[in-house]
């Protein structure tokens, strides 16, 4: 009886030992275990050049692939193979500066990519003086890649050069003349697109390759800075119906069948008091229940039924403002990514369960002495069909990181 | 405990140590400012300028005047930066490296302390930022040039004097910020590393081309005539990764600690973190410039082993083209800390630039015997005076109590090991002299 009340008293000491998390003095990270990162390429020569790897697209691609923008003084496309694990830089888009949240998937396994002005500029260019930019700006392309050419030829293995443009790409053209395209998505042979600085919604067939220009889906600006309420992420139901918000963060769909727009103003996503006028949706996930779920610009999660129309505020699982992304992990939890520009990029997640949410740290990898690196900004997250959540830094030196829920 | 201390600290070999004494002078307040890191320059006009740190409060600046062998203190610079009362990260530091400009103006940037941890980063009692700061001796008035990023400070900066610019990187997002003097605006190039291997100095050519290191060593470049910021496949000399030496596991940087020039900025010398390796860098030797290594300058027992204490910032060229190098040494076989080197003595190691003669000149003594430890800044005068910041320790009772020492990176962790040396101990921040020389005692005995 005591040798067994011994052991038992051991085993709980293991067991509290074992659920210690790793001590740290002032610092609070993800679980260290739970996240990896990678270089963008093969240095020192096949590498995305600083200053060009802010990470702000991913879409895994038909053939099973995790396809990744890019944004700085050049637009980059790379691939993650993971079975391989590790990134190819597949050229730059010449001309083009940023990829952001524009990255949409074909089921034929094409990927199709929407570029704008890149939002990841110098500082001091942040704010009033993006408008400025515009002047003169002939608009965001809309291109189509096929992968399984550029696989087959083997190009990415035989010339390190970051500066090759990326192959078998084709150009469709600009989206909407003298606008960005904000957010891509590809929804039952459309591509649906909403544009900065102006707001229109539009729709690219994919089998002619023409864009339909449905106009802007928020009225003037509201917003100080001065940018409208546009959404930087789009995403479509079960039913097709394509989902964003525009002015005071009201929800509004595409309808397929008819090809209008339809505003919902009674339908707002929430927001701090007072700064409804402010409110842009950041994220969008269809979850496994059918529901939308969102993240906003002042840093809230909602979930939203289209079927019931009804929209609850879960709420801010971060300090700071901006949930930047989004994805359901396999055992149905949400976890996301936020955090303010200059800020520190928190993880989070949503216990669908229980309806509680945890701190899931900062995006803070620690390999050392081999490498380490904290990140502190995040524009973008996915899942890939194991379950591997992966999350694209923002900042001059970029990386991709790769989060595994279940450890 | 405190027996086995004081014997570890006791001469192991039975030989006492080579001696190198220096005049040194407390600055006022003594007790108040717990450390000093990069911040020293002996100007043009022979007067001292010392960065000092207050952990928790404000940091200031110190003036010593040779001439008149006084010393006075700039001002609160948390007051200067209108942060008294507001609840927030105090202006804690001048951690920066403080800069002459061609007109004799003095120039230095503030920091925070991390007194309140690392985890309040994006929260509202977060640091505001690092202010670019300016001294005008012949006023005598600092200036307040504003905040130079949110949230971060200046923890090392350089200046080109001739295109009127400062150049600084910032902590914890290590940003290149570059300020122009004439117009008063700063320009943020970006991250160059991560906050936990950033270069703690940088070196401005002939041109006017910043350098830094990016990561294991390799050099970063900034060009103001492309206005171009590249990394560079060049890099340092440096022993294997993943030795531990004198620190923890996750602290093994590979970068320069410190940085000095030729006089026409020609040459580049740098001091690399983790082996102490004295490196010559020539930028004008093919596109990327080449590395030549001189030799190590730790002090003579740690040459070639394993356990090479971290670099220190007490670095510096002398008029007659002499490196100075106060190291982290030990006057027996105590133990030591993980971080900063920590052995309970510093030493004093040079290298003639002319003849490539490499001395350890003995542990560093000043009045009445008393040791010198933890050196972090060195400044060379036009008249060849060398000028070192260090902590000296004292009897007890007559100085801040040396386990009390703040922790500054975020994973720097009190060890056990580091609060047994410190135990019992007390000691000043002070400015120590040395003239090359004429010191007493150079090279003897105690």
């Amino acid at each position: 009886m005591r040798t067994k009340s011994i052991i038992m008293l051991a085993a709980a000491g293991f067991a509290c030992a074992a659920a210690l998390p790793a001590q740290e003095t002032t610092m609070y990270s993800a679980h260290p275990l739970r996240l990896d990162l990678r270089i963008l390429g093969h240095p020192p020569l096949d590498v995305i050049p600083p200053g060009e790897s802010a990470i702000t697209s991913l879409v895994f691609g038909a053939d099973g692939r995790l396809y990744g923008g890019t944004s700085g003084k050049r637009a980059h496309l790379f691939v993650l193979d993971p079975r391989w694990g590790h990134i190819f830089p597949l050229g730059n888009l010449p001309g083009q500066e940023s990829i952001f949240h524009s990255l949409a998937a074909a089921p034929d396994g094409s990927i199709y990519i929407g570029t704008s002005l890149s939002n990841q500029g110098r500082i001091d260019e942040r704010g009033q003086d993006i408008l400025r930019r515009y002047k003169g700006f002939v608009g965001g392309h809309i291109y189509r890649f096929e992968p399984g050419k550029e696989l087959a030829a083997q190009t990415r293995m035989q010339i390190p050069d970051p500066n090759r443009p990326v192959p078998f790409v084709q150009d469709l053209g600009v989206a909407v003349a003298g606008e960005s395209v904000g957010c891509l998505i590809q929804s039952n042979g459309a591509l649906y697109g909403v544009t900065f600085p102006g707001g229109h919604f539009f729709v690219t067939d994919l089998k002619t390759g023409k864009t339909t220009d449905k106009g802007p889906i928020c009225g003037p600006p509201l917003n100080e800075e001065p940018f409208r309420s546009i959404p930087r992420a789009l995403v479509a139901d079960a039913k097709g119906r394509v989902w964003g918000t525009g002015d005071y963060g009201a929800l509004f769909h595409f309808d397929q069948e008819t090809g209008q727009i339809v505003p919902h103003p009674d339908r707002r996503i929430p927001c701090e008091m007072g700064r409804e006028y402010k409110a842009i949706i950041d994220a969008l996930v269809l979850g496994p229940d059918g529901a939308i779920w969102g993240g906003t610009s002042d840093g809230f999660i909602f979930r939203f039924d289209p079927e019931t129309m009804e929209i609850r505020n879960l709420g801010k699982p971060i300090w700071q403002q901006r949930v930047r992304g989004l994805a359901f992990s396999r055992d149905g939890d949400l976890w996301g990514v936020g955090g303010e520009p200059g800020g520190s990029a928190r993880i989070f997640i949503y216990r669908t369960k229980t309806g509680s949410f945890e701190s899931g740290g900062m995006l803070h990898v620690n390999r050392m002495p081999y490498y380490a690196w904290l990140a502190y900004e995040a524009e973008t997250m996915t899942v890939g069909p194991d379950g591997t959540i992966f999350i694209g830094e923002t900042g001059r030196l970029s990386h991709l990181y790769l989060l595994y829920p279940w450890k | 405990m405190l027996l086995a201390i004081l014997v570890l600290v006791g001469p192991a070999t039975g030989q006492e140590p080579k001696v190198v004494r220096m005049e040194s002078r407390t600055f006022p307040d003594p007790i108040v400012w717990d450390s000093n890191y990069t911040a020293c320059l002996a100007a043009s006009d022979g007067r001292v300028y010392v960065g000092l740190n207050f952990h928790g409060a404000g940091a200031s600046v110190a003036v010593y005047d040779p001439k008149t062998d006084r010393m006075r203190l700039l001002g609160d610079m948390n007051r200067i930066t209108g942060q008294t009362n507001l609840a927030v990260e105090p202006q804690a530091k001048v951690h920066s490296q403080i800069c002459e400009g061609a007109d004799g103006r003095i120039y230095f940037g503030t920091h925070l302390s991390a007194f309140y941890g690392f985890a309040t980063f994006p929260s509202p009692d977060m640091y505001p930022g690092g202010h670019w700061m300016v001294y005008d001796p012949k006023t005598d008035v600092v200036t307040d040039l504003g905040i130079a990023l949110k949230g971060n400070g200046l923890i090392t900066m350089a200046i080109d004097s001739k295109r009127a610019r400062l150049y600084a990187l910032t902590y914890p997002q290590v940003h290149f910020l570059i300020y122009d003097i004439a117009t008063g605006k700063t320009t943020d190039m970006g991250q160059v590393q991560n906050w936990d291997a950033l270069s703690r100095t940088l070196a401005v050519d002939d041109l006017g081309r910043v350098y830094g290191c990016w990561g294991h060593g390799k050099i970063y470049r900034y060009d103001p005539e492309r206005e171009v910021l590249e990394n560079l496949q060049v890099e340092l000399p440096q022993r294997e990764t993943g030795i531990p030496i004198h620190r923890a596991y996750w602290e093994t940087e590979q970068t320069f600690t410190a940085v000095a020039h030729s006089p026409d900025h020609k040459k580049i010398y740098f001091l690399e973190t983790g082996s102490s390796y004295l490196v010559e860098y020539d930028p004008h030797d093919g596109r990327e410039g080449r590395m030549k290594l001189l030799g190590q300058i730790a002090a003579d027992r740690y040459l070639g082993k394993r356990d090479v204490p971290y670099a220190m910032i007490s670095f510096c060229r002398s008029p007659d083209n002499v490196i100075y190098y106060a190291c982290n040494s030990a006057a027996g076989n105590e133990e030591v800390a993980p971080y900063w080197g920590g052995g309970m003595a510093a030493g004093l190691v040079t290298y003639d630039l002319n003849t490539g003669r490499r001395e350890d000149r003995g542990l560093i003594r000043v009045e009445d015997g008393l040791t010198a430890v933890h050196p972090n800044a060195a400044s060379a005068a036009p008249d060849g005076t060398v000028y070192f910041v260090a902590h000296v320790l004292e009897p007890e009772g007559k100085g801040r109590s040396a386990s009390g020492l703040p922790a500054d990176l975020v994973l720097e962790k009190d060890t056990l090991n580091k609060k047994q040396m410190h135990a019992g101990r007390a000691y000043t921040l002070r400015l120590l002299i040395y003239k090359p020389g004429r010191d007493r005692g150079e090279g003897g005995r105690p």
